[in-house]
């Protein structure tokens, strides 16, 4: 029973849309409807979530009369269940996200619609942060991440997806997350005289490469280039770096200040959240975030620290369009960034903090 | 450490084959303990030494924060030492059986300390193995008893005790089990499986004390005849029992089964567990990766359920999810944090067939313990090792999951 685009209206009607076109108002009324739509598609086709929609309704009180009253997910969910919205014949391709060590990986089961929808959302959005064509793009990470497809790490979905909107993706690091300097030599002897893009995950791009980098050596080589990095800064906290601090280094080394932040979970692959210029992540016409207290899970206004969900309109061949993360963040504004672009804009606090034991489950372990 | 000598008995493991730094003694001395001597059960010595521990821990103004810590020290109070005397078969006379290796679990924090204390009332010497996790109130006991010890009165019970942690290492594993004349075992199965995997002398013996899983069972008639004051104390009790330990101790109850007429029942639903929400929010510090994982958990069995099953999640403090008797989350979910499955039943004949072999404790209230022992006695029930009223929950006691701590750790000497 595949559904014709036509079922998904709202959902299709924002995809045909420019990512930061409406205001709050107007996005909110047509966003309202495709995750209520999506909410809907995935009751009819996914048992497990139509069962967790209507065993958990009446407590969290989810109406689907407002954003924040749509039905939300936990992100672990995709770790410890199954969960398609489609035919097992429909499925083009798995994502099997490793996960924190130890944990089940999640499983994204991706049709061609969704897996094309992540692609085209994710160049929207790229063209609208980085204002390059194809770049030619060095990756500061090895080869071998990618190779290990099976389990799909937020590095190789990064790699992939960028890889995807740029050129010539080449690799700075060896095996060993040594610098290659003979392969960065000749890639900058190509490309360094136009505008291109450095991408990698934030701890690798500041352990192995901003640190290791001679910068007399290279001298002035990268001032043109764009640096992208996403994913987590847990371990940079304990270097005490920071995001100014990072940049201030990045700016150091590498002689760029075109440095951008992105945010985003492996289970909305495609929707991210890039970092304006004024320093903070930004919704776009495809995504929307929520800020949730922790004691009934209600909507926190602006300001406020909580739980980061996070909507979006792409899954549609799983029930991921709406996530409670297990990350913390704040909302800064709407509609009301100096950037000049509309939407919702926020910043990320880390992850939410393991428990403090006092007499916790696992057994002893010798 | 200490020089060590050669240990007086077995030879499960050769000396040098053991790095000796690996294993941190907390408190006594290991060689001591390998060859202190046995003592006849419930030793005068040693009663006057728990007598005396108890008020050093009651006096304490360090212990007085940690409520699992202030509760040893009543445990140990000379009016329920006699208790314990009372409860094990004194008929014969009955001597240690020698040296105990306790290997202790890491989510009670002070477990060990009863296991270590049941070990010596049955006259034995004790190597206690401590979970490497560290909670201050081990620290604050292994103080006051080490100031206590140095009491020459109890030399015996000095060279007698012995707390080491080690990391993982079968060979100090296999080294103290191949010594020791009784095992006792605290643990997750599979932890229970790793130790049994070192073998003991073949006449010692293993006590395991494995995952075990705890009910309450309220008469809802009861419940809904007694004044505020019994409703508020019971919910105070039930409090405790379930959310000490974040519901993570063998005897928090994670089922909640009622008894009685479905109206009956429907009514004292309401009140308990808003009263229980109460409490809980203003007494308990659920933490927010808590929160989290009880709403994961609440979302994975709310996917995976059957449409016989509702959820209750008022917030993130409390969570029930009401259940048919043939549910399979009854006696195999475990609720954390403040998460519970509730069935009824009409009257307590319909427990037949609702416990397994894995229950643990049954805390009650609203019942005669008579009422419950018959029923005890005339139904084929499965597990179920403690009948215990509500609040009662974590009285550890001489007899646990259905043995005798005196009369297994002991041996039989007889004359005729």
């Amino acid at each position: 029973m595949d559904l014709k685009n036509s079922d998904l209206v709202a959902t299709q009607e924002i995809f045909s849309m420019n990512s930061f076109q409406l205001d709050s108002i107007e996005k909110n009324s047509v966003y309202l409807k495709a995750m209520s739509e999506l909410t809907t598609h995935h009751q009819l086709r996914c048992m497990k979530y139509d069962r967790f929609v209507k065993n958990l309704e009446l407590s969290l009180k989810w109406d689907m009369k407002s954003l924040d009253s749509i039905p939300f997910i936990p992100v672990r969910l995709f770790k410890e269940l199954e969960l398609s919205s489609i035919d097992a014949s429909q499925i083009f391709k798995i994502m099997y996200s490793s996960g924190t060590s130890g944990q089940e990986p999640s499983k994204i089961y991706l049709d061609r619609e969704t897996s094309r929808n992540q692609a085209l959302i994710l160049s929207k959005l790229f063209k609208e942060f980085i204002p390059l064509d194809r770049p030619p793009i060095l990756i500061i990470d090895t080869q071998a991440t990618i190779k290990e497809r099976k389990s799909f790490s937020a590095r190789t979905a990064g790699i992939l997806g960028f890889s995807f909107l740029g050129r010539d993706a080449t690799f700075a690091l060896d095996e060993d997350f040594n610098l290659d300097i003979e392969k960065i030599q000749d890639f900058l002897d190509k490309y360094e005289s136009n505008e291109f893009l450095i991408f990698g995950f934030t701890s690798l791009v500041w352990e192995y490469f901003i640190k290791k980098i001679d910068s007399r050596n290279f001298k002035n080589r990268f001032h043109n280039s764009y640096l992208l990095h996403g994913g987590g800064w847990k371990k940079l906290q304990h270097l005490n770096i920071d995001k100014s601090s990072f940049k201030q280094e990045a700016f150091r080394t590498l002689g760029t200040s075109k440095v951008i932040n992105y945010y985003g979970l492996i289970e909305q692959t495609g929707s991210l959240y890039f970092e304006c210029s004024e320093g903070v992540f930004h919704t776009s016409i495809f995504s929307n975030v929520i800020v949730r207290e922790q004691n009934k899970f209600e909507s926190l206004p602006i300001r406020q620290s909580g739980i980061l969900q996070l909507q979006s309109v792409i899954p549609k061949s799983y029930p991921g369009h709406s996530i409670l993360t297990e990350d913390l963040g704040r909302l800064h504004g709407i509609d009301n960034c100096l950037c000049g672009r509309q939407g919702q804009t926020f910043s990320v606090d880390g992850r939410v903090p393991e428990a403090e034991i006092r007499g916790c489950s696992d057994t002893f372990r010798n | 450490m200490d020089e060590f000598q050669k240990p007086k008995l077995g030879d499960a493991v050769t000396h040098s084959e053991i790095n000796f730094e690996d294993i941190e003694v907390i408190s006594g001395n290991i060689t001591n303990a390998l060859n202190s001597p046995s003592k006849l059960i419930f030793d005068l010595d040693t009663l006057a030494f728990l007598a005396i521990l108890s008020r050093e821990i009651l006096d304490n103004p360090d212990a007085k924060s940690y409520p699992d810590l202030v509760s040893i020290g009543f445990s140990l109070r000379t009016s329920v030492v006699k208790t314990y005397t009372e409860k094990a078969n004194n008929s014969y006379l009955r001597k240690g059986r020698g040296l105990v290796f306790h290997v202790t679990p890491s989510n009670v924090p002070l477990n060990f300390v009863y296991s270590y204390i049941f070990g010596l009332l049955s006259g034995n010497s004790n190597i206690v193995r401590l979970s490497s996790k560290g909670f201050p109130q081990i620290d604050v006991f292994v103080g006051i008893l080490d100031k206590v010890l140095m009491d020459e009165r109890f030399a015996w019970i000095r060279s007698a005790t012995c707390f080491v942690r080690y990391p993982h290492s079968k060979v100090v594993t296999d080294y103290f089990s191949g010594l020791c004349d009784a095992r006792v075992i605290w643990g997750g199965d599979k932890t229970i499986r790793e130790i049994k995997d070192s073998e003991i002398k073949l006449r010692s013996i293993d006590l395991a004390f494995p995952d075990r899983y705890s009910m309450s069972l309220i008469n809802a008639e009861a419940f809904n005849l007694s004044n505020v004051q019994v409703k508020n104390n019971l919910i105070s009790r039930f409090y405790t029992d379930a959310y000490l330990f974040d519901q993570q101790g063998c005897s928090s109850p994670k089922l909640v089964c009622w008894v009685g007429q479905e109206t009956e029942v429907e009514a004292a639903q309401n009140i308990f567990w808003a009263k229980l929400q109460k409490t809980a929010q203003s007494r308990y510090d659920l933490q927010l990766k808590s929160s989290i994982d009880k709403f994961v958990d609440i979302s994975t069995i709310a996917a995976e359920s059957s449409s016989s099953l509702r959820i209750f999640m008022p917030d993130s403090y409390l969570a029930r999810i009401e259940v048919g008797l043939n549910s399979a989350l009854i006696g195999s979910h475990q609720g954390q944090f403040g998460t519970f499955v509730e069935c009824s039943i009409n009257t307590l004949g319909e427990l037949e067939g609702l416990t397994s072999d894995n229950f643990q404790t049954v805390t009650y209230f609203g019942f005669e313990i008579e009422a419950l022992r018959e029923a005890t006695l005339n139904l084929s029930l499965r597990g179920v090792d403690r009948i215990v009223p509500i609040g009662n929950a974590f009285d550890i006691s001489i007899n646990w999951d259905g043995i005798n701590f005196v009369e297994s750790l002991s041996r039989i000497v007889d004359f005729v």
